[in-house]
């Protein structure tokens, strides 16, 4: 069945539009070099605090928001740079955020870890791994009780699976059938611990039968397999059939942290996964189209870089928040007084 | 154009990182985001990529040594045209996988810009915050990371090994004269008193095994060094000194290790100050005149000996009374390692030792 739908996406590529695919092309780049540029500043020691990244699971943030409209909701983890990119937020609101300061998209008090933009449709990550889960079906009540047609992509890691949250957030979203996409991007390892060590089960969308629902492991590393089977998860939600359990199988090209040097990896798993990074697998399809060069590529590269360097530079010199800013947003307006 | 390269905040507890080597040699070009330098961090070594293009021009720290986050440790310099800093293209290209061999220090120490900035990892940071200004206005002292780690140990000490005294003296007469004689035969090398109480110590281990256990949760661990400790107060801080295999040493030769070891560490050698393993410690209070004393074990030792100071005393000889030159011993011993009768024991033939050099 895997095989088939491969198959039969590979036949739809021709009739993807070509902005559709730069678009695709110019937001995975975006994150990719979104990330290795806070890599530096981390190093720097322009950016405090330590910073989890994303590079190499580019595919699977991007496959699943393109399938998303802007006011469905996300839900992130302490690994959010890619999510928050994906669903439409800026690399200035983000890079603002990331320096603390006051324009940022949470105002500088989440930093890199609590990403977000509600109006962008994401809901500032949640760093406790498994903790975005609960969250996510209670929104998805709230959809659901409200009769919107929206819906709500909740992503977290494999490690997740093992948490309690896991457990009751997919429980509840199941006997109340809500319109979720749990995004599981299954990248091998939970922080250092592979997850073969730690579960008997490692094809993570199998548990999904266990609650009554449909789950379904995609190649996480392919952006139109991933918008694909999203649409598809998506559309069942909207028809009232959620939820839905996506398991996207891909792999970090960093460490768990800027701390961590991923020792844990083994050179030939790295060699296997390197080779298929999202970005190549993407460049070399759209090279197959009459219509797409490599010129085009290299113009929305440097697009790109400029973008980049800019926000840098609006970052480094934008304002602080002050310190009458401390308890805006942190309590009720009624209270506020 | 010229960047500073500081030293990044990679560690996970500490405010200081140890380098392992230099991977580009100075002169050389290199690229944004190129492994420039391997670093040790408390909890795994790592490669450290280039935040800037260019030329190395400088480096101001030495492999081996430790380097405070946020220290200047390079200087690049960029290529003079101003165009926009590019990242590394996405052909995802092996790295430069560069083998440069470590490179002298050049003259530049004293630069205003290579000043340690003081915490500036984020969990450094986060303690001084913690721990700033009292608000009566009483003076405090931020203890370093060596002090806290040995503040750490010695409460563990005090908090999880059941401690007991055992104090008894020991006629120092033959040492005294072994002393002298030594150095009627060399002037040039004074041993040090602590060098006979290595060797005294090291000599009653070998006939009481089971000093030689650590104790580990449920059972007792064989240790499989032989070293002895020694403690020293280096400028204000504490250091156990590891002398190695003292059993099939002389005297001289032990006070011959031990001053080697005090000069390693005056260096700044890491290695000389990292905690080895050792059987037990000796502290010797004894110039400072003190008569007796009890100290603290150092984990995971079985015990630790404390000399007081070798004086002439009166002292019971039979039915006579004569002046003898004594000196006080105490052995603070793990209970859950041996009981006082063994423990007894063993300090007795500490004394034994002591009296027959």
């Amino acid at each position: 069945m895997q095989t088939e739908q491969t198959q039969s996406i590979s036949d739809q590529q021709a009739a993807y539009p070509r902005d559709f695919l730069l678009g695709l092309y110019e937001r995975m780049v975006l994150i990719r070099q979104f990330e290795e540029r806070v890599k530096l500043l981390f190093l720097e020691g322009s950016m405090p605090g330590t910073i989890h990244q994303s590079q190499g699971q580019e595919a699977s943030a991007l496959g699943v928001c393109a399938a998303l409209n802007i006011d469905d909701i996300i839900t992130s983890t302490h690994r959010p740079h890619g999510h928050a990119l994906a669903k439409g937020l800026t690399p200035e609101e983000m890079m603002l955020e990331l320096f603390g300061k006051a324009d940022g998209c949470c105002k500088g008090k989440g930093g890199s870890m609590h990403m977000g933009n509600m109006a962008k449709g994401m809901l500032p990550a949640i760093a406790i791994v498994g903790g975005g889960i609960p969250v996510a079906a209670g929104i998805a009540l709230s959809f659901k009780m409200r009769k919107r047609s929206q819906v709500v992509a909740c992503f977290f890691g494999e490690g997740a699976t093992n948490e309690g949250a896991f457990h009751e957030g997919v429980n509840l979203a199941a006997i109340w059938s809500l319109p979720i996409v749990f995004v599981c991007e299954n990248n091998l390892y939970g922080a250092s611990t592979a997850i073969s060590k730690v579960t008997r089960v490692p094809q993570v969308s199998k548990r999904a039968e266990a609650y009554g629902f449909r789950g379904e492991t995609v190649d996480g590393n392919d952006v139109l397999a991933v918008y694909e089977a999203t649409r598809q998860a998506v559309e069942e939600c909207r028809r009232g059939n959620g939820p839905v359990l996506l398991e996207l199988l891909t792999y970090r090209r960093t460490g768990h942290s800027r701390r961590d040097p991923a020792h844990y990896q083994a050179k030939d798993e790295q060699e296997y996964w390197f080779a298929r990074d999202p970005i190549v697998l993407l460049t070399d399809r759209l090279l197959l189209r009459q219509d797409i060069s490599g010129a085009d590529l290299s113009r929305i590269e440097s697009g790109v870089l400029e973008t980049i360097e800019s926000a840098v530079e609006v970052a480094r010199s934008a304002p602080l928040p002050t310190p009458d800013d401390l308890t805006a947003d942190v309590f009720a307006t009624e209270l506020q007084n | 154009m010229d960047v500073e390269i500081r030293m990044p905040d990679l560690s996970t507890t500490g405010d200081e990182v140890t380098l392992i080597r230099w991977m580009v040699e100075v002169g050389q070009t290199v690229g944004l985001g190129q492994p420039l330098l391997e670093i040790e961090t408390d909890k795994a070594s790592m490669e450290v990529e280039s935040v800037a293009a260019g030329i190395l021009k400088a480096v101001f720290a030495e492999a081996g040594n430790p380097v405070a986050i946020g220290q200047v440790i390079a200087v690049i310099e960029k290529p003079g045209d101003k165009s926009a800093a590019s990242l590394p293209s996405l052909a995802v290209s092996a790295a430069v996988a560069s083998t440069a061999r470590a490179i002298e220090t050049p003259p530049a120490l004293t630069r205003p810009g290579n000043n340690v900035k003081p915490a500036n990892s984020m969990f450094a940071r986060n303690k001084l915050a913690r721990e700033s200004k009292p608000v009566d206005g009483s003076q405090e002292i931020v203890l370093n990371a060596t002090q806290r780690e040995l503040a750490r140990r010695l409460q563990e000490s005090k908090l999880t090994i059941p401690h007991y005294y055992l104090n008894t003296s020991a006629n120092a007469e033959r040492l005294v004269a072994e002393r002298k004689a030594a150095y009627t035969r060399n002037p040039a090398q004074k041993i040090l008193w602590d060098a006979f109480f290595v060797l005294a110590a090291a000599r009653a281990l070998s006939a009481f095994d089971r000093m030689n256990y650590r104790f580990d949760k449920d059972r007792l661990v064989r240790r499989t060094t032989e070293a002895i400790g020694v403690a020293a107060d280096i400028d204000g801080d504490l250091y156990v000194l590891a002398i190695d295999a003292p059993l099939a040493q002389t005297p001289e030769q032990v006070s011959a290790q031990i001053v080697a070891r005090l000069a390693q560490i005056r260096e700044g050698n890491p290695a000389a100050k990292k905690l080895q393993e050792t059987c037990m410690t000796i502290t010797n209070l004894g110039s400072e005149g003190i008569e007796s004393f009890m100290a603290i074990i150092n984990p995971p030792e079985s015990a630790v000996l404390a000399i007081g100071k070798i004086a002439p005393t009166v002292q019971a000889d039979g039915d006579q009374i004569v002046v003898q030159q004594r000196v006080s011993l105490s052995l603070s011993v793990d209970h859950r390692i041996a009981n006082g009768k063994y423990a007894a024991a063993f300090l007795g033939r500490i004394v034994k030792e002591l009296e027959s050099f």
